[in-house]
């Protein structure tokens, strides 16, 4: 097998990175973790809203593509062919959780993990940072009330920014239902908003 | 009133609502919502709903999560290979039982 650096390998694509893994190189796996993470990570909370859970399911993720190495063609996109894994999993464990008990839509206040990246627009004066942070919670919290068929597009498009194409690719749905749902999802969840307290202009302008 | 929109609409309202609408049509579409208060309304709400889920910043991983997820994998990797040793061992002793004594 000929060798290959860790730059020449942080240089290729996802799907070369896939098949050098195909192939036995293991470093070429720990790069696709490296650079899907966060990205895992940042879609799977706004599905689950739990932090425990969220980092859970972004193990079993990374699991699954590690033992089904061998089933990825490289008809797909990585990106879609992982996060249609990731999905399903939310699903699965949603479908279990919903089973057991009666989930919890908040988020953990006690939990230290359960944090944001801070960033600070310097224009902001204080008030405003505080009425942004209030906005943002009041989006989490309208966000976990919109129907799942709803949150998982519009996670997909408006969070993650993935194209239409991969949205249908993962969800397994025709375009026209993709495009609807978001539509309607965003609309749902600016008319949750609108049930709040919270002056979102700070957010919206 | 959303059970009305029908599938080309919600293709225009996607356009509409992100931006991406060719500018004659966007005008000509515009001009089609002051006429359609009711799917009006809807196109605001989704513009607005967009630009709120926009605003939601990144959710960070804790610094550790990929250097979990690589020893966990390691740790079923090895898991893996020791029972495939454990099973080559058994299948060896059933295929020659002599060298159990």
């Amino acid at each position: 097998m000929e060798a290959l650096s860790k730059a020449e390998l942080n240089q290729m694509s996802d799907e070369d990175l896939m098949e050098k893994f195909q192939s036995g190189y293991e470093e070429a796996f720990n790069i696709l973790i490296d650079r899907y993470t966060d990205r895992v990570h940042n879609f799977l909370y706004r599905y689950t809203h739990n932090h425990q859970d969220c980092e859970d399911l972004v193990q079993e993720t990374f699991l699954r593509i590690y033992r089904s190495r061998n089933s990825y063609e490289r008809i797909a996109k990585f990106s879609t062919w992982m996060y249609t894994i990731a999905i399903n999993l939310a699903k699965s464990l949603h479908k279990k959780k919903q089973k057991m008990t009666k989930i919890s839509m908040h988020k953990d206040p006690n939990d230290e993990e359960d944090r944001e990246i801070d960033i600070i627009d310097p224009n902001l004066t204080p008030d405003n940072v505080v009425n942004e942070r209030m906005c943002v919670d009041q989006v989490e919290k309208a966000l976990q009330k919109i129907s799942e068929e709803f949150r998982e597009v519009v996670v997909l498009r408006d969070i993650q920014q993935l194209s239409y194409e991969e949205i249908t690719e993962i969800t397994g749905l025709p375009m026209g239902t993709v495009k609807s749902r978001i539509n309607r999802g965003r609309s749902h969840l600016q008319e949750i908003l609108e049930t709040y307290n919270v002056n979102m202009e700070t957010i919206l302008s | 009133m959303q059970q009305k929109i029908n599938e080309i609409l919600h293709d225009y309202i996607t356009e509409y609502v992100e931006g991406t609408m060719d500018p004659v049509v966007r005008k000509v579409f515009g001009e089609y919502l002051e006429q359609n208060h009711e799917v009006k309304q809807f196109v605001q709400k989704a513009e607005k709903g967009r630009k709120a889920l926009q605003s939601l910043s990144r959710k960070r991983a804790s610094a550790n999560l990929k250097d979990r997820i690589k020893r966990r994998i390691a740790r079923d990797d090895q898991a893996d290979s020791d029972f495939m040793e454990f099973s080559s061992v058994q299948s060896a002793e059933m295929n020659y039982p002599i060298f159990n004594h």
